[in-house]
C-alpha cells in the first residue's frame, strides 16, 4: 500500500466519491506532483492542504480531523 | 456490545419482557401466599373451634359421670361406683386437659391463648374438688358431704364457664380467619394494582426513551435530506448516535461533501468559460 493509498482511504471516509478527485487536485496544485509519486516527505504538507481546501466544502472540525489522520501517517 | 438499533431493541424488548416476568412472579407468589395465608387460617381457626367444642363435651360427659358418682355411692359401694363412673370422669379430664394444651399451642393470638390456659388450670381445680368431693361422700360426714359437693359443684360450674369461653374463642378464631382471608385478599389486589401500575410506568418511560433514542437522529437526517434536497447544501449532519442511524448519518454526510465539492468544481470549470 503506497503513502497515497493510505491517504485516499482516510480521504473516502470523509469526502466519499468526491476524495480521489480530491486529492489529485492537492497533489497537482499543492505539491506539485503526481499521486504516485507521494511519498512520506509530502505528508505533513498534504495534510495542510487537505485540511485548508476541506474547510470550504466540510465542517471545520471534520477537515481538522482529517487532516490529523493524514499525518498521523507520516 | 455496540448500541446499534437492533441491540436497543432487544434490550427494550429484553427489558420490558423480564419487566412483565417480575410482576408476574410477584402476581403469582401474592396469590399462592393468599392461599396460604387462608388455608392456614381456617386450619387454625377451624381446629381451635373443633377443639373448644372437644373439649365442652368431654367436660359435661366428665360431669354426668361424677354427678352419677355422687349419687349411686351409698347405694352401689364405693369401689362399684368408683369403677362404674369415676375411672371413665378420669379419662375425661385428662382429654380436657390434653385439648386445652393443644389450643394454647395453636391459639393465634394472646386473648384466645389464656381463655384455653384457665381452661387447662381449671381441669387442676376441678380434680382437687373432685377428689375431696370422693373422700367426703366415702368417709365424711353428711356436713362435709355438703361442703364438698358445694365446693366441687363451684368449680364444675367454673370449668363450664371456662370451656363456654374456650368455644366462644373457638368460634371467635374461625369468624377472624375468614376476616384475615378478606383482608389477605384485599392486600393482595392492591399490591397486584400497584405492581401493574408500576410496570405500566417503566413501560412507558423505557418505550419513550427508546422511541426518543430513534426518532430523534431520523428527525435530525429527515431535516437535512430535506434542506438538500431543496437546494441548500449549506447544513450539518450531526452523529447523534453509535448506532445504525449514526452509520447512515456518516454515509450522508460522506454524500453531502462530495455533492458540494462536485458543485464547487463544477463552477470553477464554468467560472473562466463565462468569463470568456
Amino acid at each position: 500500500m503506497t503513502p497515497y493509498d493510505s491517504v485516499l482511504a482516510i480521504a473516502k471516509v470523509f469526502l466519499g466519491p468526491a476524495a480521489e478527485s480530491f486529492l489529485l487536485k492537492q497533489c497537482q496544485v499543492a505539491l506539485k506532483t503526481e499521486p504516485a509519486k507521494i511519498t512520506k516527505a509530502h505528508i505533513k504538507d498534504l495534510a495542510m492542504s487537505v485540511e485548508i481546501a476541506a474547510c470550504r466544502f466540510i465542517d471545520r472540525a471534520k477537515a481538522e480531523s482529517m487532516a490529523k489522520q493524514i499525518l498521523a501517517l507520516a | 456490545m455496540k448500541p446499534t438499533i437492533r441491540n436497543k431493541l432487544l434490550a427494550g424488548f429484553g427489558g420490558v419482557l423480564i419487566l412483565m416476568a417480575i410482576v408476574a412472579g410477584i402476581g403469582i407468589y401474592s396469590v399462592f401466599r393468599l392461599e396460604k395465608s387462608a388455608r392456614d387460617a381456617t386450619r387454625i381457626g377451624g381446629q381451635l373451634n373443633a377443639v373448644a367444642l372437644e373439649i365442652q363435651v368431654h367436660n359435661l360427659e366428665a360431669q354426668r359421670r361424677i354427678k352419677g358418682y355422687l349419687a349411686d355411692v351409698k347405694t352401689i359401694g364405693s369401689q362399684a361406683a368408683h369403677d362404674k363412673y369415676l375411672d371413665e370422669a378420669d379419662f375425661e379430664l385428662h382429654e380436657i386437659e390434653v385439648l386445652a394444651d393443644r389450643a394454647v399451642r395453636i391459639a393465634p393470638d394472646e386473648e384466645k391463648r389464656v381463655k384455653f390456659e384457665k381452661i387447662a388450670s381449671g381441669v387442676g381445680v376441678y380434680e382437687t374438688a373432685l377428689k375431696h368431693a370422693v373422700e367426703a361422700a366415702e368417709q365424711g360426714t353428711s356436713e362435709a358431704q355438703a361442703a364438698a359437693n358445694a365446693a366441687y359443684d363451684e368449680s364444675a360450674e367454673h370449668l363450664h364457664e371456662n370451656a363456654e369461653d374456650g368455644e366462644a374463642a373457638g368460634k371467635d378464631a374461625a369468624q377472624t380467619s375468614q376476616e384475615d382471608i378478606v383482608s389477605t385478599s384485599r392486600l393482595a389486589v392492591w399490591f397486584s394494582i400497584g405492581v401493574s401500575l408500576l410496570g405500566m410506568l417503566l413501560g412507558i418511560g423505557m418505550s419513550y426513551g427508546l422511541a426518543r433514542a430513534i426518532l430523534t437522529p431520523v428527525d435530525h437526517l429527515k431535516g437535512v435530506a430535506e434542506n438538500v434536497s431543496l437546494g441548500n447544501l449549506d447544513v450539518s449532519v450531526q452523529r447523534y448516535s453509535e448506532d445504525e442511524i449514526g452509520d447512515l448519518a456518516d454515509s450522508f454526510s460522506r454524500m453531502l461533501a462530495a455533492v458540494k465539492y462536485f458543485q464547487m468544481e463544477a463552477m470553477e470549470k464554468s467560472a473562466p468559460e463565462r468569463t470568456l
